[in-house]
């Protein structure tokens, strides 16, 4: 595509017309300013050094927001062409993830995704609906952080701790290395971005580690689960207070769980076990007026607190 | 000013404009007085019958802009609907030219300061460039990629979410 500046086409041309690479900046920039979507700047700023040197001091690019995710994670931009809004879309990335089609984004903190995939094995049967795989991506940077699968068998014996809830007759039983287990993660929720904490270290720092916390509806069954990056296997948490559709939401260090069917809501304190697996240590019921019910339900939670 | 055609006496006077290359063109002074350069030229009386000298601009692109400055001065104020469509109608026209002449056009009209013709041309300009990749706008212009493997590379990056257009999937830079 180079083929540099010696480059001429013949020997006695007379002498070429001024040529629009030697178009005066100000110009360049005029039509810069004429042009709205990103390709289309991104084109401008790639034809040849001279143009490119003439729109250096314009804002740099950035994906346009809002932005798409489709099914197999390659994100779009959708952005008006100017008064004749003939919005297109623009691919930011060939996918984000590879072979993970079907997938869904299933929460986001800040600039990253969760994203999970379908477990898409042969024979289908017993993990059919299970997610195959979690993963953490930063569409903007393009890092990814893997987290252990939502479908997995550990042969290297279970950690069960039952946690009664404090103020309640019930209890929650939250299991490490699960022998096995096969999740259909709906919703996933960070205490704070992956890499934050210190990174030398494996240690959990409840202060500023990236934990996830997940629910999950398999064949009518709800799971709660967290995991952080680093930790192989969900901690799985089961309980009466866990039969029906739930959501959750981080708030101030503390995991807020509301039954949407009920209303009824519980906040989760975590400690670290053996320094890096988040576990429950407190299963609080909040005593809240009762919700409203209306024709679709309790409300969701969110984080309108 | 130069709209003020009935009660300005010398307001139909011609005022004559020399390309670089020598040619004698003629317009009427409220044309010229939408070029910058020529309304402060015939401000300082340098307008005599030798005609202004437009060192940088040649015949052909000057023919083009003493049309349209003729064209938009006839029609610069109180238009009606129908003539403001109709010298829509001639902007388009008049634009659809090739590139070499696109670009001495650019060019041209901005050392003259036509507000109207510049601003034409710069939208034109950015009309050929929409929907294309740098290759396809390289071949447009003429332009040669003068980047170097490094540039190239950086600049791959800086526009590897841009360029993934969506049909059809190619990677283009």
């Amino acid at each position: 595509m180079a083929t540099g500046t010696g480059a001429v086409s013949g020997p006695s041309m007379p002498p070429p017309p001024a040529s629009w690479s030697d178009l005066p900046p100000g110009i360049v920039g005029a039509v810069l300013r004429r042009l709205h979507s990103s390709p289309d700047l991104a084109a401008l700023r790639s034809m040849c050094r001279s143009w490119r040197a003439a729109v250096r001091d314009n804002p740099p690019l950035v994906p346009p927001l809002p932005l798409l995710l489709y099914p197999n994670f390659a994100l779009a931009s959708v952005f008006s062409d100017g008064a004749k809004a003939t919005g297109h879309r623009v691919r930011l990335l060939a996918a984000l993830l590879d072979d993970a089609f079907p997938g869904q984004c299933i929460g986001c903190f800040e600039d990253w995704l969760v994203c999970t995939w379908l477990r898409l094995s042969i024979p289908l049967y017993p993990t059919v609906g299970a997610d195959g795989g979690c993963v953490l991506v930063n569409p903007f940077s393009g890092e990814k952080v893997s987290l252990p699968s939502p479908t997995a068998t550990h042969s290297c014996g279970a950690i069960k701790r039952s946690v009664p809830i404090s103020n309640g007759n019930d209890e929650v039983v939250c299991t490490i290395h699960a022998d096995e287990y096969a999740m259909a993660l709906y919703k996933a929720v960070l205490s704070a971005p992956p890499n934050t904490g210190s990174s030398s270290s494996f240690e959990l720092d409840l202060g500023s580690s990236c934990i996830v916390a997940a629910v999950s509806q398999r064949k009518g069954e709800y799971k709660l689960a967290f995991c952080t990056p680093e930790t192989q296997s969900w901690c799985i948490c089961e309980g009466n207070c866990i039969k029906s559709h739930i959501d959750i939401e981080f708030y101030q260090g503390k995991l807020y769980m509301v039954d949407t069917c009920n209303g009824d809501l519980f906040a989760f304190e975590l400690e670290a076990h053996d320094c890096v697996f988040p576990v429950l240590s407190l299963v609080e019921c909040c005593l809240i007026e009762k919700l409203p019910k209306t024709e679709y339900g309790y409300l969701e939670a969110g984080t309108s607190t | 000013m130069a709209a003020a055609t009935d009660d300005a006496g010398d307001s139909n006077e011609m005022i004559r404009v020399v390309s670089s290359d020598g040619e004698h063109f003629e317009m009427p002074e409220a044309a010229a007085n939408l070029s910058l350069v020529l309304r402060h030229m015939i401000e300082d009386d340098c307008a005599d019958a030798a005609g202004i000298p437009l060192a940088v601009v040649a015949a052909k692109p000057l023919a083009k802009i003493v049309d349209y400055c003729t064209k938009h001065a006839a029609k610069s104020s109180g238009l009606t609907i129908e003539e403001a469509e109709e010298l829509k109608r001639f902007d388009a026209e008049f634009i659809e030219v090739d590139t070499d002449m696109l670009y001495d056009l650019l060019v041209a009209a901005d050392f003259m300061g036509v507000e109207g013709l510049s601003k034409l041309a710069v939208q034109r300009t950015a009309d050929l460039i929409k929907g294309k990749t740098p290759e396809q706008n390289r071949e447009t212009f003429g332009i040669v990629n003068d980047f170097t493997p490094e540039e190239e590379e950086e600049i791959c990056k800086e526009n590897e979410w841009a360029f993934q257009i969506t049909k059809p999937p190619s990677r283009l830079c």
